[in-house]
C-alpha cells in the first residue's frame, strides 16, 4: 500500500516505548504492532486523534504517501 | 434453559463429535455397499440384473462424496466452535461440499440408475450444490469483511 505509517519515527524522536504509547492512546500492543508494521488496512479517526494527542503531532507526521513503483502497479 | 450454539459445551461441539460416529458408519456402509444393494435388490426386485452395477456405479461415488462432505462439515464446525467462523478456509470447504453436490446431482440425473426417483434426487442434489455455492460466497464475502475489520485499527 502506498500509504506508509511513520509512527516508528515519531515514537522514536519522542522517545516513547510501544507499552507506554498503547496505553496512552487505548488500543493494544498487537494493534500497535500492526499500525507500526504498515499491516493495518485502515486507522480510525479517534485513534488518529488519540495518536496525534499523545505524540503531540500532526496526521500528516504519521502518515505519507510514495509512489507505487510500477512493479507494484502491475501487481 | 438457554442452549449454547457454538463454543465449549454447545450445541456446535455435539455436532462436531456426532460428525466422527457418522464418518465411520459411512466408511462401514461404503465398504458394504455391494452386499447391501444386493440384500436390498432382491427384498424389492427378486433380482437387479444388469442395473447391479449401474446402480453401484452410481452409489460408490455419492458415497465417497458423502464422506467427503461429512469430513468437511466436521473441519468447519470445528473452526467454528474455535471462533473462527468466517474464514477463507470454511469458504473453501463449503465450496467443497457444494461440488461434492453437484456431482452426486449429475449422477443421479444421468440416467444410469432406472429409478423415476433418480432424477428427483438429481434435481435436489443439483439445488443443494447451488445453495452451497452461495454460502460459500457468502462465507467468502464475510472473511474479507472480517479482516478489513481486524486490520483497521
Amino acid at each position: 500500500m502506498p500509504i506508509i505509517v511513520n509512527l516508528d519515527v515519531v515514537m522514536a524522536q519522542r522517545k516513547i516505548s510501544a507499552t507506554q504509547l498503547a496505553d496512552e492512546v487505548g488500543i493494544t500492543l498487537a494493534n500497535l504492532s500492526i499500525l507500526k508494521n504498515n499491516k493495518a488496512k485502515a486507522i480510525r479517526f479517534s485513534t488518529l486523534e488519540a495518536l496525534c494527542r499523545a505524540l503531540h503531532c500532526q496526521p500528516a507526521d504519521l502518515l505519507a504517501y510514495e509512489e507505487p513503483s510500477e512493479q507494484e502497479e502491475s501487481l | 434453559m438457554k442452549i449454547r450454539i457454538i463454543g465449549q459445551k454447545s450445541l456446535g461441539i455435539v455436532l462436531e463429535k456426532l460428525c466422527w460416529p457418522f464418518f465411520f458408519l459411512g466408511i462401514a456402509l461404503t465398504a458394504a455397499l455391494p452386499w447391501i444393494l444386493d440384500y436390498y435388490g432382491r427384498i424389492f426386485w427378486e433380482d437387479l440384473g444388469t442395473d447391479y452395477p449401474r446402480i453401484l456405479a452410481v452409489l460408490y461415488p455419492s458415497a465417497l462424496m458423502a464422506l467427503s462432505t461429512i469430513w468437511q462439515l466436521r473441519k468447519i464446525l470445528q473452526n467454528v466452535n474455535r471462533g473462527n467462523p468466517f474464514s477463507l478456509e470454511n469458504a473453501r470447504r463449503v465450496r467443497w461440499i457444494s461440488i461434492s453436490c453437484l456431482v452426486v446431482g449429475i449422477l443421479f440425473l444421468a440416467g444410469i440408475v432406472p429409478s423415476l426417483l433418480a432424477p428427483l434426487l438429481g434435481f435436489a442434489f443439483l439445488f443443494l450444490a447451488a445453495l452451497a455455492l452461495v454460502l460459500s460466497e457468502l462465507v467468502k464475502q464475510a472473511a474479507l469483511f472480517k479482516e478489513e475489520n481486524d486490520l483497521t485499527i
